[in-house]
């Protein structure tokens, strides 16, 4: 473990006496409260930044939000995200699909560990480039054994696959019975009527309980302010997807929602070199997900832990 | 009368269900309204035919009918592969291509496919890769999870003289947390921090 993190130029703010603490929160408060009657009286003092910041505080959980609401919140994110990184991006509400409930499968004696479904999906997903938050790791286990504790994703030879070796790329699960939504304090993160447990990023507090419930590593957390070259970011985006995020959310895969719910396959399933991502609609008897559940061996991850994964592994 | 009128409305259904036709139908093979369940769902490819830099093959091969113990004997000069690493030593050039018609593939009874069906020729051999390609269980959908169906062929993916998929140089690994340094597994389970500590 080696320590290189440089030293921090700003003193550390918890200096003064208590006294002084409260003498800056009531002149803080003051403020606020004659801020707020300003704001009130004209909302565009300041330009959009000053409106928008105090449109964000009073912004509601987007299940509650009226569709009035909801499409100033995302006229807010793509100012936002032109102010942040200087890019005009098209934030969207799409509704999930009636009749459809998302499926994923993957055939681990196809996958050889290439990381193109990871490098997919980083481009897909706008998730800062510098705050290791990707939403796949690819395992590289021991052939013949199931040892997720000895397995590596740190793993970088000069070709893969590696004699004897597999690989088996984990991600959100998207669990029936999700216990990141169970234990959530906020109520910011639920499973929608496709089956895609969903994150409001603007009402997530940052707790992380989620993360310790979730027995997949599937959820990450933003310690740092998620930076993205603006060439690289994907200016289509979704509320409850790939919008950007703020420090201090968690975040986590969401079947491209900006995607599958309007037809198209995830970005993971494109970038996959060797066709052993199959996704589509659990309910549709003709769909390749059925097919490939109702013909082959499959088996779901941690299945005893009871929290139903729409994720399948299978072999040929 | 109307006793007889009653009776052949009553034994109609029994009629039918014992009549020879149905008879027949039952031990004969089943008709297609049965087994729509098992037939795949409609499809179309992503066209490979005219993107093949020296299609039509035909244009070169009618100026140069070639003797086929003479092909069999020499290696062709390219543009065609160099080796065939596929099916071990059981396959020769002829087994898919025809030299009467090269513009198609040949099944092995010497039907002509198009070179866009080649997945007729292919699951001659590979059946079972066949049905899971054409139910979707192998192979790639392209661009939708509904709607029109678009597959990649199965020579978009395997070059059919040398199909094995290569190894190859992976995508960087993950970036590392700041102050951390890899985990490193073992058999036994990742080196956690504490193990380090413990350990003299």
């Amino acid at each position: 473990m080696t320590g290189n993190r440089e030293p921090r130029d700003a003193p550390c703010p918890r200096d003064g006496s208590r006294r002084e603490f409260l003498k800056n929160l009531g002149v803080g408060g003051v403020a606020t409260i004659a801020g707020t009657g300003v704001a009130l009286a004209a909302p565009n003092l300041g330009g959009d930044a000053l409106a928008d910041a105090w449109s964000d505080f009073f912004q509601d959980h987007y299940q509650r939000m009226t569709p009035e609401e909801l499409a100033n919140a995302l006229a807010r994110i793509e100012r936002r995200a032109r102010r942040r990184f200087g890019v005009d991006i098209r934030c969207e509400d799409t509704p999930p699909l009636d009749g459809v409930v998302f499926g994923y499968a993957l055939n681990i004696s196809k996958c050889r560990g290439y990381r193109e479904c990871v490098e997919g999906c980083v481009r897909e997903n706008n998730p800062g480039r510098d705050s290791q938050v990707q939403y796949i790791r690819v395992l590289e286990i021991d052939r013949g054994t199931m040892n997720l504790e000895g397995s590596d994703h740190y793993y970088d030879p000069e070709t893969v696959p590696r004699p004897g070796k597999f690989y088996l790329p984990v991600q959100c699960m998207q669990c029936d019975d999700p216990p990141c939504v169970k234990s959530c304090p906020v109520e910011a993160t639920w499973k929608e009527p496709d089956g895609i447990v969903v994150i409001d990023y603007d009402w997530c507090i940052g707790c992380r309980y989620c993360m310790a419930a979730c027995p997949y590593w599937a959820r990450h957390f933003n310690w740092t302010d998620p930076w993205i070259p603006p060439a690289e970011i994907n200016p289509v985006t979704n509320y409850l997807g790939n919008r950007p995020r703020a420090k201090g959310v968690t975040e986590k895969c969401h079947f491209c929602t900006q995607r599958t719910r309007k037809g198209r396959q995830p970005a993971c399933q494109e970038a996959c070199p060797t066709g052993a991502r199959i996704f589509g609609n659990l309910l549709d008897p003709t769909s390749e997900i059925r097919y490939v559940l109702e013909n082959k061996t499959v088996f779901r991850l941690k299945e005893e832990l009871g929290t139903d994964p729409k994720f399948w592994y299978f072999t040929d | 009368m109307w006793r007889l009128v009653l009776l052949s409305v009553f034994a109609l259904p029994f009629q039918i269900l014992w009549s020879p036709v149905a008879a027949v139908e039952q031990n004969g093979p089943p008709s297609p309204a049965r087994t729509s369940a098992a037939q795949p769902p409609p499809f179309t490819v992503v066209a490979r035919q005219d993107n093949l830099l020296f299609y039509p093959c035909g244009r070169c091969h009618e100026f140069m009918p070639e003797h086929p113990l003479l092909v069999a004997a020499t290696r062709p000069p390219p543009p065609h592969p160099e080796s065939l690493n596929h099916g071990g030593d059981r396959l020769w050039c002829q087994t898919c291509h025809s030299l009467d018609d090269a513009d198609h593939l040949r099944t092995l009874r010497g039907t002509p496919v198009p070179f866009d069906r080649a997945y007729l020729v292919c699951g001659q051999c590979h059946a079972n890769r066949e049905r899971d390609w054409l139910f979707g269980g192998h192979g790639k959908r392209v661009a939708n999870w509904r709607g029109t169906r678009e597959l990649y062929l199965c020579t978009n993916c395997h070059d059919p003289h040398d199909p094995t998929i290569k190894p190859r140089k992976p995508r960087k690994p993950p970036p590392l947390r700041a102050d951390l340094g890899p985990v490193a597994a073992t058999p036994k389970g990742p080196i956690m921090i504490w193990d380090e500590r413990v350990s003299p």
